[in-house]
């Protein structure tokens, strides 16, 4: 392994091996990498020793307890939902037409409100495809409300904040694109650091994304692409995938769908968005509620201020509810690990630097 | 009245040795001139061209070199003196009407064939040694060895088309085609300008062994001719050990040669400038009294061979000679010769010594020279909407991600199988032969090939052989993307006229073509784009692709900057804005000069910043979107 930490590295270990998961973190910093149709493309070459495209990629040298120990100021621990405060379910105070909740809309909103942020780095679907999304005022923020089923490069709206000058940038992303603004934010000694742009990491959950060319392609013939409007997933043990078209609702099994699942997420350990201030879910019991998990203190000062402030309702969650997450998180833990040992037995966990210890205990 | 129309017997002027071929037409009342530009043989055709109303003849750059050899024996038939030029690939493409030709003969107008080999690939795809052609086809040959015989040499070559019916070729080289000599005029005939067809008279090769009986017939005549013709001369002691036998310019090297080592009156010289059929007993003549003979030519041993075969047949009169040459390695089998070369070989069969240069010295002007000389890079031309294409190509291509290819072919846009062109090309061949390519990569589906395929051609090269392709493509649903770089001329060769442009090699008005209209017309589906629209060429290119039934044509369509700027002015006038190029701190990694790599644009080593070279640049304003922080600034030169 070279000690370059640049986009050559890049290339080869992650975007020749399929895994990257196509967050966004190195679109938008250089001219060499962009993003089209969900996949990460490297236009020219360029022979940089050291690239921000490198550092910030969640598929390189993902240290855990690094990460953790600057922003929770304890090592990475074993709990399958990650380092956490407090857990609630919480919902928008208003009514309004949310995938869930309604929490991470509202937050966004009561940002900008409170001025606590200049810009928020979004997903928008432009038609199907979700896209990244500078939104610079609380009228932009419904347009990316609701549930994405393939990444968006949202983090390359970061760094288009930051490029464009925005100082105080909320980031709303899945647990890759969350690992992405914590190497950003957490990275010392680096010029032009998107991270220093960041105020706030909402992170969502994530079980995977799927590859939208390869879904694309299964989807044309079988319906007309231009009628559709949107994707849905019912809770197990439906086993469906819905396509919602102009003319009404589709399904496919869900079996026929997995395949196009990328590489990459089957290499990802990472449920909850453990690196985010605060993460939200679907509450499993509850769709019209969300799961709030609040990990850092600057997410327990900015739900307090937006419970204070009547912009969403949050509630205690007992301990008792979380086990179904807590099983799935682990599971797909599990699976990443045995994955990322099998890509490369050379490397005991892939991209993923250690802790070992703690790593071998989740597998066991 | 030009230095070259001139009726002026006697008068010596200095001239390119394309020159002196086109004042040998002319004095010889030559009427009707075609060709297809193609270097080293391009300025013949220019010439003529250029002075075709003041002596009342016809010239045209013909859709290619097939058409123009056909075209020049039309006039043949109808009785006026024609020239056809070309480059040596030329003559592959004209060959097939040539092998018939030689059967049928030619019209009671002489008409006589140019071919200028590149010997080295100078200006070239290969090194192809013509002169093999007129064994093959059976057509007289006359190898020029300097300016006057340049002249001279086509000027007698109409003389004999005329008393044998056959096309008679002459073979240049870059050497004798682009060099410059005195030349001593001749007198201009006037010409027969009177065109008019026997139709009496059938042309026709049956029965063919017939009509061959009488092709051979006619080369004895010739043979005889050139037995005693003036062309073939020996110099030098007579009875000498060691004669050279050589031909064109390798007669020339020699001769510098033998002065360098101070061996004109000990080595004989036989000097041949009738090389097909071989004046056998010419040689024969030379050849008495000979230990040694070293045969001395370029590229394929083409005379090595006839002269063997001769000897063979007069082994009796000779006795043992020691043959040297290409197959003992004295002379190399490929590139360019040289008098070093030669010095070399002569002195090794002589025993001389003979240190060629310096060893230390060589070394020395190497340390000096490689490190003061700039490195120049294989490249477009600041502005050249070629380097635009292929940057929307690549990034299309890149963006498609299904490891789409293009086939070349042959233009300026050759260039894209280097770093200049974005190492955008797979393959190069022969005009035409991308289309070709494409075609049949464009039915492979069915045997799983899944990655878009495309080819590029210039809009010459379109006209010249892109059109039957694509006739075969559209017959036989084939599916690629034809690319045609359409910079409104011939830009490699010269900025000639092509069958699209609205005028023509005399300079007045002619029809041109439209791309679209002949390709809508063959049921492909056609785009007009700007290369320099940058993102909307990028994202047609790429819907162009994406559509997997059929042929698809996309015409990028942009003037070569050259050819604009003989007549406008830049349309832009570029500056970096320092304040916002980063230098070395911006992420681009200098793109603009690194990977865009237009010459226009320099990076200030000191300053680590980038900066226009305002010589050099031409203005096209497309790396002001290639910026990523926006630093170069175009701004419309309202001279333009």
């Amino acid at each position: 392994m070279s000690n370059a930490q640049g986009p050559q590295r890049l290339l080869t270990e992650v975007l020749d091996t399929d895994l990257c998961c196509g967050c966004g973190a190195c679109v938008g910093l250089c001219p060499y990498f962009t993003s089209f149709l969900g996949r990460t493309i490297n236009l020219d070459p360029c022979d940089k020793e050291e690239g921000r495209c490198f550092l910030f990629c969640p598929r390189t040298e993902l240290d855990l307890d690094g990460l953790s120990q600057k922003l929770f100021g304890v090592p990475y621990g074993t709990d399958a939902i990650g380092t956490h405060r407090d857990i609630y379910s919480s919902r928008a105070a208003r009514s309004g037409k949310y995938q869930a909740g309604g929490t991470v809309t509202s937050l966004i909103e009561f940002l900008f409100d409170e001025e606590m942020i200049d810009a928020a780095a979004l997903t928008t679907n432009d038609k199907v495809l979700p896209v990244a999304d500078l939104v610079t005022d609380k009228a932009g923020v419904k347009r990316a409300s609701g549930s994405k089923y393939s990444v968006a490069p949202t983090l390359s709206a970061l760094n288009r904040a930051a490029r464009e000058g925005y100082t105080r940038v909320a980031v709303v992303g899945t647990p890759c694109q969350v690992t992405a603004a914590a190497k950003m934010t957490t990275r010392d000694g680096v010029e032009r650091n998107p991270g220093d742009a960041v105020a706030y990491v909402v992170g969502l959950f994530c079980t995977w994304g799927l590859d939208y060319r390869r879904l694309f392609e299964y989807l044309s013939g079988r319906v007309d692409i231009a009628d559709i409007t949107g994707f849905d997933i019912p809770p197990p043990p439906a086993e469906l995938f819905v396509v919602e078209t102009k003319q009404g609702k589709l399904t496919f099994p869900l079996a026929e769908i997995r395949p196009f699942v990328r590489e990459s997420c089957r290499h990802c350990i990472d449920m909850t968005s453990e690196f985010a201030d605060i993460s939200v879910g679907v509450l499993e019991d509850n769709p019209a509620e969300n799961l709030l998990i609040v990990r850092t203190q600057k997410g327990e000062e900015l739900v307090k201020r937006a419970v204070d402030k009547g912009a969403i309702i949050v509630e205690k969650m007992p301990d008792g509810g979380l086990v179904h997450l807590k099983e799935s998180a682990l599971i797909k833990k599990k699976r990443a690990l045995a994955n990322l040992s099998e890509k490369d037995p050379q490397a005991a966990w892939g991209y993923i630097v250690g802790p070992g210890d703690r790593l071998k205990k989740i597998m066991d | 009245m030009s230095y070259l129309s001139k009726d002026s017997p006697g008068e010596v002027n200095l001239l390119m040795g394309n020159e002196a071929i086109a004042r040998g037409a002319i004095e010889a009342g030559v009427a009707f001139a075609s060709a297809y530009p193609g270097n080293p043989s391009s300025e013949i055709i220019t010439v003529l061209g250029s002075l075709a109303q003041e002596l009342g003849i016809y010239v045209e750059w013909s859709t290619n070199e097939k058409v123009a050899v056909e075209a020049a024996a039309g006039a043949s038939y109808a009785g006026l003196r024609s020239i056809c030029a070309m480059k040596q690939n030329g003559l592959n493409v004209a060959s097939d009407f040539i092998s018939n030709a030689v059967l049928t003969g030619v019209g009671p107008g002489g008409m006589v064939l140019i071919v200028a080999d590149d010997p080295g690939g100078i200006s070239s795809s290969n090194e192809e040694d013509t002169r093999y052609f007129s064994r093959l086809l059976e057509i007289p040959l006359l190898e020029p060895a300097g300016f006057q015989e340049a002249k001279d040499m086509t000027a007698f070559a109409f003389k004999l088309s005329e008393e044998t019916g056959l096309i008679v070729m002459i073979r240049s080289v870059t050497r004798i085609s682009h060099g410059r000599g005195n030349v001593v005029y001749s007198k201009i005939e006037k010409g027969n300008k009177k065109a008019r067809f026997d139709t009496g008279r059938t042309v026709l090769a049956f029965p063919v062994p017939w009509t061959h009986k009488i092709l051979h017939d006619k080369m004895a005549v010739i043979k005889d001719k050139f037995e005693e013709s003036d062309f073939n001369r020996y110099e030098g002691p007579k009875g000498a050990d060691l004669v050279v036998v050589t031909s064109g310019a390798a007669y020339l090297y020699t001769k510098e040669a033998l002065g360098l080592l101070g061996l004109s009156d000990r080595v004989g010289v036989l000097k041949l400038g009738t090389t097909f059929p071989l004046p056998e007993d010419f040689i024969t003549r030379g050849l008495k009294g000979a230990k040694k003979v070293l045969v001395a030519e370029e590229v394929i041993p083409f005379l090595e061979a006839s002269v063997k075969e001769a000897y063979a047949n007069h082994v009796k009169d000779l006795g043992v000679i020691e043959f040297y040459g290409k197959a003992s390695g004295h002379i190399p089998r490929e590139n360019e010769l040289s008098p070093d070369i030669m010095a070399q070989a002569i002195a090794g069969l002589t025993g001389t010594g003979y240190v060629p240069v310096d060893p230390a010295y060589q070394a020395e002007i190497r340390g000096l020279s490689l490190p003061n000389s700039p490195y120049r890079a294989l490249t477009f031309c600041a502005g050249c909407p070629h380097r635009a294409t292929y940057w929307d190509l690549k990034k299309a291509l890149k963006l498609d991600g299904r490891d789409g290819f293009i086939v070349g072919d042959i233009g300026c846009y050759t260039i894209g199988l280097g770093p200049q062109g974005y190492s955008m090309l797979r393959t190069t061949h022969a005009m035409g032969s991308g289309s070709g390519l494409a075609t049949g990569l464009g039915q492979l589906k069915t045997f799983g090939l899944d990655q878009p395929v495309l080819a590029v051609s210039g809009d010459s090269t379109f006209y010249h052989s892109v059109i039957p392709a694509l006739i075969n493509a559209a017959h036989h649903e084939s599916n690629f993307t034809m690319v045609v770089l359409d910079n409104s001329t011939t830009a490699m060769t010269g900025a000639q006229p092509h069958s699209g442009s609205d005028t023509g090699a005399m300079g007045i008005p002619a029809h041109g073509l439209s791309i679209e209209k002949i390709c809508e017309s063959l049921g492909a589906k056609v785009r007009v784009l700007d290369p320099f629209d940058v993102d909307k060429s990028v994202q047609s290119i790429y819907d162009t692709i994406q559509d997997d039934e059929g042929i698809k044509v996309i015409i990028m369509r942009q003037e070569c900057c050259l050819y604009r700027l003989k007549k406008d002015e830049k349309r832009y006038l570029m500056k970096i804005d320092e304040t916002r190029c980063l230098g070395d701190a911006c992420g681009c990694n200098r793109l603009c000069t690194r990977v865009f790599k237009c010459p226009g644009i320099i990076w200030d080593r000191a300053g680590k910043v980038a900066r226009i070279d305002e010589v050099i640049c031409n203005g096209c304003g497309v790396c002001t979107d290639i910026c990523p922080e926006g630093a170069i600034i175009r701004e419309v030169n309202h001279e333009a």
